[in-house]
Formats: structure tokens, sequence, C-alpha cells
């Protein structure tokens, strides 16, 4: 098992640049990479000041109506609740018993929900509150940036803001078309469609958007015409969706809908895949092979669908939801993270064997404290995300430091993995960024000629790259950087300690 | 239950003993007053046939009791003389004659209907291969396959139809003889024993069934049927003769059609449907026992509201019910079979849509769902019992003292309330292509899929059945009275004047009737649409071909044959989604299709897949091209008639001909039009017929060019445009032609027929004056039907149709287009021997040619438009965005491809335009 003591000290002066030759370099020269790296100020993409409630009664002045009208009103605006409400609140307009039972019957919704509730607390929590919880940026709904992707196969990237709008930004290209549309509000996460390539997905507050964005147009401003909706009752707010390797098939998750959604975008038909147990699905991640699919729920429960026949495993958890999940670019291991946990875990799915037993502990990320020039650092805490770069050599994960102390802040460990003869996690280092900004999302770029490339968005809003420079330990790595001799000495760190 | 039977077997053998001797003088006076002629009848052919010894014996021997083999060996002991009389007596009605009494009297055998049966499954599945080999034997690559799955298949239906039948039949008699006395009452094994012997007529007609003519198969299979029936009907007339006479009715026709249906049933042989009809059977209990429960529904009182229920679930006329429900079930899983299809039926008009209501075989849809749910209802309303039991009720008492029965209007309401129902059913089906068998995007298990649908069928059956109660309710408030006069009329049953009447306000605001009438009707649909349900789960199954086979005898079952095949639509279906699946999943089974033959070294696995999947490609490409050569060249078109303009005037005439006589004529050659059922063979709709079939409708347009019309007609023989528009049928398609005419009256004339039409042959003579006055005319009834808002509404296309109709059966190439293009990618590792290479440029340029075709189609209006998203339940409606879907699977096989040959497609041989296209897909700017 590796753990955080076994890293070099952090660095704090001057953000992370790049990784060469086993070491993390750290500077002041922003732009090394030639990829668009934008910046957003928080005070410019500030979101609309909506009233958390979207009828607009509050915009009129009040006026007597009959009774039934308000109640018309109500039922229209805000279901059986509301309609029991109005009721029960004008209980001098409506004949006794009619005011009791309906104050009765409003008692017995709640305690019902509230039981309801009490078993998936979640359920309590509003729309945005709900993103927040299980978005995998951190502090979501502070930052000025609410999601990122990097397109699969080019040097392009979506960028979701707070104002509900997405920035789309292409290397050599200084034109960045800006996406609105009257649903995207929330965007809790954005997928570029693998094998194609215009088609965006983002996951809003109400539905699941489907851009079409024209490469070869010159228009920043495409229309909604241009965005494919689509939505199914029941199933919003959507805080994760997945496409499938081979880009036939999207699937989106609710954490108030116990069926995940299976849609075939084109057609815009959709096959609800419904397992009692979990109140919800939070996150998705496809593996890279598209054999498998990994499915948490807001409870201590997820759950890995074979994409086959769609039957699934459930993997109870001792305590905690599975924050966060990445596949092994072969889609035998899986790692994971346990909300509140400081451990990484492993799942290797083999066909030979007939699956796992139990997973087990790769890494710790305990606190750990670190004695600098300036100061003392403390690193570590919950992991709060993981990913893993395509090539299968480095994985990132996302570590929340304690937002009081100015001492911990949140990091990024990188780790170097190796897969055979056996699993094993190396430390790599941390990256850093500019003084007082802490990561709050990161995805590795897809295809990397050079190693792989980690593109961190931080809490000033600004998103930088930080490549790692290494030959992998494939056929074409000619002079191999990776240090093989010290295999001895890595097996310290490796699976076996368990 | 098969010891309770055992035990009304006994008890009823010996009741029958007590009626035609001496045992029981009371009874047997009893029943002598009832029905003396025929009990003297039966007396002189006891003395005549001179059995009497051993029958009286056999009496004797009866006492041994049910689990001793003695008991057993009795129903078996039969001489052959006898045997041979019965048949001949099943065979031949003769009036007067009781099969039971003349034949069996107190002797029924089990030996003649158990061999009876046995010959008859043999019968039918030796004739059925031999006529199978008699039809394919001039095809030279026809390898003749035993199939001996018709052997079970008939097996399965013969006995079940020779136990549950009697069964159901005697269930009937003993409830009804509680009621009533002075029946004549057969036990199970007298019924048994005659419709086994009944069966022996179908062995000789089953053996004709070897001559390959349709024709007279369904001759053999009639004579066959009236024969025996008349036989049955004859012997059962006695024992319902003294109930009252609606019973007596109601039993002999379902008598009868029982009858038909095996006759019927015999020819369907598909072992999925089957068993998604089997389980919607074996379901029925449940959601029958569900709907007691529910019907009695009792909140004051559960506890004896729960003890009446279970009480209920075991009494006979519950089980009676039960056994009913069964048969419609069966008869309406059997009966859709003709209806399902894999491509849907979209109607282009307003018209259109109207025609395919009132077309015949959607009558026949409607009158059988109104008959099967008016059976439904009555059975519902037999197990709810009460008010609601019987359609006639004592009621008061006459001058002389007698009872009159009076007409129960509750029940002829819920019976009223079932045939509407059916009939809605069977018109939103149409509407919303319910039929209509889609694939979905993900494999499942039939289990899961069916619990993860259940709570929408039940939703939606729910909603449904609250929307027929209302409309029903609105429809009886204004002319139910016409049902009522008459059925009391005929019936000869009074109106209960005392009773408050059910055609005004006070007497439908009756809670409990319209609960009872949603309740069952929710219990109605939800039986249909699980039906429907479990027939699409089962057919949608993904079925595993074998790549290769070892052995010739299984080389009809292999991927290549199965893809090449035109027999059944639903086949080629099944092994191009197979084939997609294949080439995803399963890195052996690619390895089986990249392989070469042994001897000889011939790719024969992918070049036969290959040329499939390409096939489909370009017939898809050529339909697009078509088409947009229809749309573009509408003003070469208009110039071309108006100067043939003798045709064009004649059919002008005749156009406004059909265009009156439409709604009352449904046209006649709609069946070639909508496409085939999901089993039909090639002769009907195989795979060219709806293939092209989809794209006829354009063809009814003025503006299609004599190009397409060639190119349909080449390949569809029964497009209307083939030759056979000599019929005046086609004429009545009129209004297709009439209303794109109108649609555009500016530049649209209708097109120049190929064929002779009822045009007067002055015509020919004086083309000067008579054209130009006709000419005239028919300018003014259109200017004049123009104007009338209704007209327009009902002639003018609606928008999307076309694009719809033409990618209706794109399920096939978006298949096509996953499977190849993951081969393809997987070749790129996996090809040994380089199988694929060679083919590759026609692929990318078949790819690249049906991409420009589709980018043209979606230029056109309308095409790019997304269809409104309608919450219709159960009818299906993803055939509405097909178009979009191939568009995507088309380029995500071309990105595919590109991504994974990457640079090396430089070195591909290809012209330059197209390789210019692939260089954007390189660029990912697609």
């Amino acid at each position: 098992m590796c753990s955080l003591s076994l890293f070099p000290s952090p660095r704090t002066s001057g953000a992370t640049l790049y990784e060469h030759n086993n070491e993390l370099l750290q500077g002041h020269n922003k732009q090394l990479y030639d990829l668009p790296s934008p910046e957003f100020s928080r005070d410019v993409v500030k979101g609309h000041s909506r009233p958390e409630s979207c009828s607009s009664k509050s915009a009129f002045l009040d006026q007597t109506d009959t009774l039934w009208m308000r109640s018309a009103g109500a039922w229209r605006d805000v279901g059986l609740h509301g309609l029991l409400d109005e009721i029960t609140n004008s209980a001098e307009e409506v004949p006794r018993w009619l005011a009791v039972s309906s104050g009765c019957l409003l008692a017995l919704l709640r305690w019902a929900s509230s039981f309801h509730g009490s078993l998936f607390p979640h359920l309590t929590l509003s729309g945005d509150e709900m993103v927040a919880e299980f978005s995998q940026m951190l502090d979501w709904s502070d930052s000025a940036i609410r999601s990122f992707a990097w397109h699969a196969h080019t040097d392009k990237f979506a960028v979701a803001l707070q104002d509900d709008s997405i920035k789309i930004y292409k290397s050599n290209s200084s034109l960045s078309p800006t996406l609105k549309h009257r649903c995207q509000r929330s965007v809790c996460d954005l997928q570029w469609k693998p094998l194609c390539g215009s088609v965006l997905a983002v996951a809003c507050q109400s539905c699941l958007l489907i851009w079409h964005v024209d490469p070869t147009s010159l228009s920043t401003r495409p229309s909604s015409g241009c965005a494919q909706v689509l939505s199914h009752p029941g199933h919003s707010p959507i805080t994760s969706i997945s496409w499938s390797p081979t880009g036939s098939l999207l699937v989106s998750a609710s954490p108030v809908d116990t069926a995940m959604m299976v849609w075939d975008v084109a057609a815009e038909g959709c096959v609800p895949l419904q397992r009692v147990g979990g109140g919800g699905v939070t996150y998705l991640s496809w593996s890279p092979d598209g054999s498998r699919l990994l499915a948490a729920t807001p409870s201590a429960l997820f759950r890995v669908w074979e994409t086959r026949m769609w039957t699934c495993e459930r993997w109870p958890c001792v305590k905690g939801s599975c924050q966060s999940g990445c596949w092994s670019p072969d889609g035998s291991c899986l790692l994971f993270s346990i909300q509140g946990e400081r451990l990484v875990y492993a799942l290797t799915f083999s066909d030979l064997t007939g699956g796992p037993k139990a997973a087990t502990v790769v890494a710790d990320l305990s606190e750990t404290s670190f004695t600098g020039p300036d100061g003392d650092i403390t690193v570590g805490g919950e992991v709060r995300s993981l990913a893993w770069d395509p090539r299968g050599e480095r994985l990132a994960v996302l570590l929340k430091g304690d937002s009081q102390a100015v001492s911990h802040p949140s990091v990024i460990a990188v780790f170097k993995t190796r897969s055979s003869p056996v699993f094993e996690l190396l430390p790599c280092g941390f990256v850093m960024g500019e003084d007082g900004t802490e990561p709050r999302f990161m995805q590795f770029h897809p295809h990397f000629q050079h190693g792989a490339l980690l593109t961190v968005c931080w809490s000033d809003g600004h998103i930088s790259h930080v490549p790692f420079y290494f030959s992998g330990a494939g056929p074409s790595a000619g002079a191999s950087q990776q240090p093989n001799t010290d295999h001895s000495t890595n097996k310290l760190y490796t699976q076996h300690a368990l | 239950m098969a010891r309770t039977s055992d035990f009304h077997l006994q008890f009823q053998e010996f009741d029958d003993d007590t009626t035609v001797t001496f045992d029981d003088p009371i009874k047997s006076r009893k029943q002598r007053s009832a029905e003396s002629g025929f009990l003297e009848d039966e007396t002189d052919n006891v003395t005549l046939n001179g059995d009497d010894k051993t029958e009286f014996l056999s009496d004797q021997r009866k006492s041994a009791p049910f689990w001793t083999f003695e008991y057993y060996q009795m129903l078996f002991d039969v001489d052959s003389h006898q045997v041979k009389n019965r048949i001949l007596g099943s065979i031949l009605p003769w009036p007067g004659k009781n099969f039971v009494e003349v034949y069996l009297r107190r002797k029924p055998d089990l030996y003649g209907p158990f061999w009876i049966c046995a010959t008859l499954v043999f019968a039918i599945a030796i004739s059925g291969n031999i006529s199978s080999f008699l039809t394919h034997q001039g095809q030279p690559e026809y390898k003749y396959v035993p199939d001996f799955r018709k052997v079970t298949m008939a097996a399965t239906a013969i006995y079940s139809y020779a136990w549950l039948v009697p069964l159901a039949l005697w269930c009937f008699l003993t409830w009804r003889n509680r009621k009533t006395t002075s029946l004549v009452s057969y036990s199970f094994l007298q019924i048994v024993c005659v419709y086994g012997y009944s069966l022996s007529i179908y062995i000789p007609a089953v053996i004709l069934w070897i001559i390959p003519s349709e024709g007279l198969r369904w001759c053999s299979i009639v004579v066959a049927l009236c024969l025996s029936g008349s036989v049955l009907v004859m012997t059962f007339w006695p024992a319902t003769r003294d109930d009252k006479p609606r019973i007596t009715i109601a039993v002999m026709t379902s008598i009868v059609i029982l009858h038909i249906l095996l006759a019927v049933g015999c020819k369907v042989v598909i072992w999925r449907a089957v068993a998604s009809i089997a389980w919607t059977v074996i379901l029925l209990p449940l959601t029958t026992a569900l709907f007691l429960f529910l019907s009695r529904f009792c909140l004051f009182h559960p506890i004896q509201w729960i003890v009446e229920c279970v009480s209920l679930l075991t009494a006979p006329s519950t089980i009676f019910s039960l056994v009913v429900l069964c048969g419609v079930v069966l008869a309406t899983g059997f009966f859709n079979l003709e209806f399902y299809t894999l491509v849907p039926s979209i109607p282009c008009s307003r018209v259109a849509l109207l025609g395919t209501v009132l077309h015949p075989r959607q009558c026949v849809h409607s009158l059988v769902y109104c008959i099967m749910g008016m059976l439904m209802m009555w059975c519902a309303s037999v197990i709810i019992g009460g008010r609601y039991s019987t359609i006639g009720s004592p009621c008061k008492l006459s001058e002389s003292g007698e009872l009159i029965s009076c007409l129960n209007e509750y029940h002829l309401f819920l019976l009223l309330a079932g045939a509407f129902i059916g009939y809605s059913h069977s018109f939103l089906g149409v509407v919303q292509n319910m039929y209509y068998v889609s694939f979905q995007p993900i494999e499942q298990y039939n289990y899961l899929r069916f619990k993860g649908s259940l709570t929408m069928v039940v939703k939606c059956s729910v909603i449904q059945a609250l929307y027929s109660a209302r409309n029903f309710t609105v429809l009886y408030l204004f002319f139910g009275y016409l049902p009522k006069t008459w059925i009391s009329s005929t019936l000869n049953l009074q109106i209960d004047s005392s009773l408050q009447p059910l055609d005004s306000v006070t007497g439908l605001l009756d809670f409990s009737l319209l609960y009872h009438l949603s309740i069952s009707g929710t219990f109605l649909y939800l039986t249909w649409y699980i039906t429907v349900l479990l027939f699409r789960i089962y057919v949608t199954e993904a079925y595993s071909f074998p790549v290769q086979s070892l052995f010739t005898e299984d080389a009809e079952q292999c991927l290549p044959k199965v893809l090449s095949e035109k027999n059944t639509l639903v086949m080629k279906f099944l092994a191009l989604q197979d084939l997609a699946l294949l080439s995803q999943h399963s890195p052996s089974r690619r390895q089986e299709v990249f392989s070469l033959s042994q001897p000889g070294g011939h790719p024969h696995n992918w070049n036969a897949i290959s040329k499939e999947c390409l096939s489909l490609l370009s017939e898809l490409t050529q339909r697009l091209v078509a088409h947009q050569d229809a749309v573009a060249s509408n003003g070469r078109i208009k110039s071309l008639s108006a100067s043939s303009d003798t045709k064009s005037g004649s059919s002008g005439s005749s156009v406004i001909l059909g265009a009156e006589d439409l709604p009352e004529t449904p046209r006649p050659n709609m069946p070639l039009r909508t496409p085939g059922s999901v089993f039909l063979k090639s002769s009907m709709g195989g795979m060219h017929g709806p293939l092209t079939a989809p794209f006829t409708p354009d063809l009814d347009s003025p503006f299609s060019s004599p190009a397409i019309r060639r190119l349909a007609g080449q390949q569809d023989p029964h497009s209307p445009w083939f030759g056979s528009v000599q019929s005046p049928h086609v004429m009545r398609r009129g209004p297709k032609l009439w209303s794109a005419s109108t649609e555009s009256q500016t530049n649209g004339s209708p097109p120049p027929s190929p064929a002779t039409l009822p045009s007067p042959p002055p015509a020919n003579l004086k083309p000067s004056f008579l054209t130009q006055w006709l000419q005239n005319r028919r300018e003014q009834v259109k200017s004049f039907l123009a104007k009338r808002v209704l007209i327009m509404y009902l002639f003018n296309k609606l928008p999307e149709a076309s694009s719809q109709a033409l990618f209706a059966d794109s399920q096939a190439q978006i298949w096509a287009l996953q499977g190849l293009s993951h081969l393809v990618a997987a070749s790129y590792s996996e090809d040994q021997f380089g199988v694929v290479q060679t083919t590759l440029p026609t692929i990318l340029s078949f790819l690249v040619v049906l991409l420009e075709a589709v980018d043209k189609h979606f230029k056109l209006p309308h095409a790019s438009s997304k269809p409104v998203r309608t919450a219709s339940c159960v009818g299906d409606s993803t055939y509405k965005t097909l178009r979009f879907a191939l568009r995507a699977a088309l380029k995500t096989a071309i990105y595919r491809i590109t991504t994974t040959f990457g640079e090396h497609l430089n070195a591909v041989k290809i012209s330059t335009e197209h390789r210019k296209r692939l260089q954007q897909f390189l660029e990912f700017k697609e």
C-alpha cells in the first residue's frame, strides 16, 4: 500500500509545470504547451441571482382570488402539496371538515416524506445542493467553473461556467463558441461523444442536453436549435453522464431516481434500468473497453454493470457511499474511493476467475505533514475524485483539504501505476497551483503523444495543463526513462503489503 | 385438480347410469319426462346394438376406484369394431343421432382419442415437412432438413386442445347443472372421448396438405371443420338445450369457435410466439385473482372481504371463467400474430390513415377484438358477481303468477363496454402502431425486461381504461337506448321500469358501477398489453447463429445463409442483430468470420456477410437518391404530363371518382403496401416487399420520375405501378394522387399512368376538344375542392411522413453499419489473412456515398425536423426517429474506421472526392 508519507515534499513556490525525468518541476512561466488555458474570474461569470423556486409568484402583487382559483393555481404550480396547503391555510372559507382532513393529510404526507428522507437523507436536499453534493467538481456551487470535458479525439475542450453557459476552446483557433440554452441550468457534467466530432452531452438541472456543435462553423453563438433536449419524468437533477466508448449509448444518472437511463441519443429513446436499493444513482463511469459500468448510489452501495446483458453486481460498502471511481485502460481494474474515507480501493475483474470477492486497499491518503521552507503544510484527506491517464501510467487523486486551515489545502496527488506483474502504485508527486489557489477538478487529456497531460481547473478560475513526459512501458518506448532497476525497492509499496 | 375431477367423474358416471337404467326410478322418470324422445331413441339403439351384456358388465367393473390399475384398464378396453364405428360416427354427422348416446353410451374409452391425437400429430409433422420439401424442390441450393420442432409443436397444440377444451366444457356444464337440474349430464371422460374422436377427420385433411396449394389446404380444413363441428354441436345440443336460449347459443358458438381456432392454429408454427403466449396464459390467473380481489373490495369489512374472495377463487364459476379467459387470451395471442410487423406502416396523409383504419384487415381485427372484449367482459362480470352476473333477472310476477325475467341493464352495460374497449384498443393499435415490434438499444434478460416494463404497462392500462370508461359512459348516455331496446326485444326480456334506467345522468352517477367499469377495463387492457409486451420481448431476444458449421445439415442455420435469406423478415433482422453483437463482443466469432475456407482458402464467410450488408446499404442509397430526384424534378414531370394529356385527363377524372367513393371503399391494394406481418413469407411481403414498400407512398406522388417507377417496379412486383394497374382497384387509390395534386395545384398534375385506364375511347380520337374540356373541368373541381377546409385537412400530406416512410426499415441498415464497421475496425489487429483489406475500398466508398445521400436528404424540408414526442403508452414510436439514428450510426461507423486506420487510409485506393470526405473525418470536422 502506498501512503502520502512516501511522497516528496510539496514545494509551495510556484505552480507545478511538468514532469520530466520522474520529477515534477515548479516554475512561473505560464504557457508551456500549445493549448488554450482560459481564465474565468468569478465576477465576470457571476450566475443569475435566480430565486430558488422557479415560480414567478414573487414578481406579482398579491391579488384576492377565489379559493377555487387559488387552489387550481396551487395544484398547477406545486401539485398535491400546494393544494392541500392552500386548503388548510384558508380554513375560514372552506367547510371545517375539509380543512381538517386536508390538514391531516398534509401532516401524513410530510411524515411519510420525512420517513423516506430519513432512509435516504439526500432526498431532503434541494436541487442545487444535491448537484453540489454529488458533483465531481470540488466546491461546485462556489466555483466559477462548473464542469470541464476534453474531446476524446481532438485538442478541444468544453467548460461549463457558473452563468450556465458553456464555452468550447480549440487549440490553434481563437474562436470559442458559447452555448446557451433555456434549459441549461446548474450544469453538473459534460461529456463529448466518442467517435464523433461534434456532439456534446450536458447534464443539467432538469434535463439532458445534446449539443451538435459544428466544428467547421464560424458562429460564436450556436442557436438553441442545435440542441436536443432529452428528459424523462422523475429523472432530474442529472449529476452524471457517461458515453459508451463505442459512442452508441449514453447513460445518465440522477440521485433521486433509482433507475439509470440508457439513451439511444439519436433516436431519443431510453431504457430505464432499475434496481431496488440505493435510493438513486450519483456517479457513472464506463470502462474504456466498454464492458463494464460503475454506478455509485447515495447510500453505502455501488454497482458494477456488465454491459452485454446488463446485469449488475452489488458491492455494499462498510460505510459511506462511493464518491468517485476510475477504470484502468483495459477495463480490468477499478479504483474507487469512499466518501469520508482517506483510502483508495481496487477491484480487479478478470473473466477467468469470475470476478473479485472483495476490494483491496491500494493507497492510504490520510493527513501527513511536510515541513517546508515556509512553514508546515498538511496534505491528505478525503478523496474527491480520481483520474487515470489513458495509457494507465499515472493516477491523479484530488484530495479535499480543510477549508478553514490555510496550511491544509486541497491538493492533487499523482501516482505512477503499473499493472504487471502485480498492480502497484508508486509515488510521483503533488501538483500545486499558484499561491492561494486550490485545485477543483482535473481530467487527463485523452490522447497526449508524449506521456500524459493533466488538465486542472483551479479555484481562481483558471485552467492549466500539466504534462507528464515519460515514455510508456509499451513496445514503442525506445529509450526507457522508466526506472526498471528499482523493481525490488518498489515492492515495498505494492499490493502484497495488504 | 385431477383428484377432484376424478371424484366428480365417478359420481357422474354413477349418476349417468341411473338416468338410463332402473336403479333410480325417480330420477329416471324425471329425466324421461324432460326429454322423452331422446330416451326412447336411445333405448332402441341399445337393444338394437346388442351390446347390452358388455355394457352392463362394464358397469359392474366401474366400481373399481380410480387409483387402481383396473380403473384405467377399463378405459382402454374397446374392440376394434367399436373404435371403427365410433370413428365413422364422428366423421358422419347424422341428424338426430347423438354421438354419445349412440356410440359411447356409458363406456367412453381413451384408446381412440389417444391414438387419434398421436396419428394427427405425426400426420401434421410429416405432411408439413413433405410440403416444405415439395415447395423448395426446384431450388438448387435447398437442402432438405427435417424439422422435428413441428412434432413437438403439433403435439402441444393437439393434446392441449383435446384436454383443456373438454375440461372447460365440463366445468361449465357442471356449473350450469347446479342451476337447472333437468340437463343431460355428460361425464368428463365422455366429453374427452367425443373431442378425441372428432379430431379423426383431420387426419385425411392434414394428409391433403402435402399438395402445395393453399386453396386446397383451406378447403380440406373447412370441410373437416364442418363435419366434426356438426358432430360436436349435435352432441352437446341436448346438454344445453334446456337451459336458457342465450346460454345455449353462447355454448354452441364457443364450441364452434374453439374448433375453428384449432383448425387455424395448426398452421402457425413459431416457437417464440408460442412461448410468449404461454407466458401470457400463465400470468392470467394472477391478474384474474387480483381483479377478483379489487372488484369485491370492501373498505369496511376487510376480513370478510378477504375470506369471501379466497373462497370465490375456487368456485366453479370463477374457474370456468378463468378457462374461458385462457381461451380468449390464446385466441388473441394467435390472432395478433398476423398483425405484428417489423416495418411500421406510415400513412402519408390523414386520408391514408383513415384508409388504414377502414381496411378490411383492420375491420376484421376490430371485430375480433370487439368479440374478445365482450367475452372477457362477460367473464369479468361473472367474476364480479352480484348484480352484474346475468343478463336476465327475474323481476316481477306476471298475471299468471310466473316470474318474468327482465333485462339486467348492468350486465348489458358491461358487455357493451367490453365491445367498446375492444374496438378502441384495435383502433389505437393501428393509429399508434402498437403492433410494430422495435428492437431495444440494449439487451436484457427477458425476465428483467418484463419486470422493468411491467409498471409502465400497468400505468398505461389504468390510464387507458379511465379514458375508455369516460368515453363509453358518454356514449352510453346518448345512444344506450338503442342496444337496450334491441336486446330486450330479441331476447324477449322486459325492461324493468321500476329501476332507474342507466342511460340517464342519475343512473350513470353510480360510483360502484363506474368503479367496476374502470377496474374491468383495466383488466382487459392489461391482459392485451401484456400479450403484446411479452411477444415483443420474446421475438426481439437476440439469437446466436453459428458463423460456420462443421456439418452440412446445419448449413442453413449459419449466419451468412440466414443473412441472405429473403423469406422471413424477422430471421433477417435477428441475423443482422446477431452480426452487430458478435462484431462488438465476441473475438472468437469474429475470428470465424475472418477465416478462410478449408479446401480452397476462400473467405466465404466474410464475402457473404459484407456483400449482404453492402447490398442493404446500396439499396437505401438508391431509395434516397430516387426520392431526391423525385422531389427535385417536379417541374419536368409537369410538362411531360401536360403533353400526354389524354392519359392525365382520364386519370384526373378517375381521381375524382376515387375521391368520391373513398370513405366507403377501403382500398383493396392496401395489403400490398402495408408491410408484411412479421411472419409472412415472401409471397406476401418478404424482404423485398417491406423494404420497398415504405417507399411506395411516395410513388403515388405525381412527381415521381420514371426512374423510380422503374426501380420500384423491378424490385417490388407488388408495387401498384407494376403492370397490374389495369385493375380498377388502383383507381381507388385516387386520393393519394389527388392529395398531391391538390397540394400543388400550380405545378402538379397526375402522372402519366403507364397502363390502360378505364378511359373513354373517344378521347384518343378527338384529343383536342375533349382533353381541353376535361382539363378545364378538372381544374374547376380541383379549385372547388381545394377551398373546402375539411378536404384539405384530410388530403394534405403529413409533413414528416415521407421521410419516416423512407427510413421505416432502417434498423436493418443500422445493424449492418455497426456490424461492418466493428468488423473492419477489428480486422486492423485480428485479420490474419488480409481478408477485409480487399473489400475496404468498396466499403468506404459505399459508406461515403450513403453519407452523401443521407446528408442531402436531411436538407429537404421537414426531413430534419424532430417529431413531436408523444406520450403514447404501449405504442412504439421509435420508427419516427429512425432516420436520425441511421445518420448517427453512419457517422459513427465511418469515424470508427477512420480512427482505427488513421493515416493508413491514404494507402487505400478510393476516388479523390471520397478521400476528401474521409479527410474531414480524419480531422474530426464532421
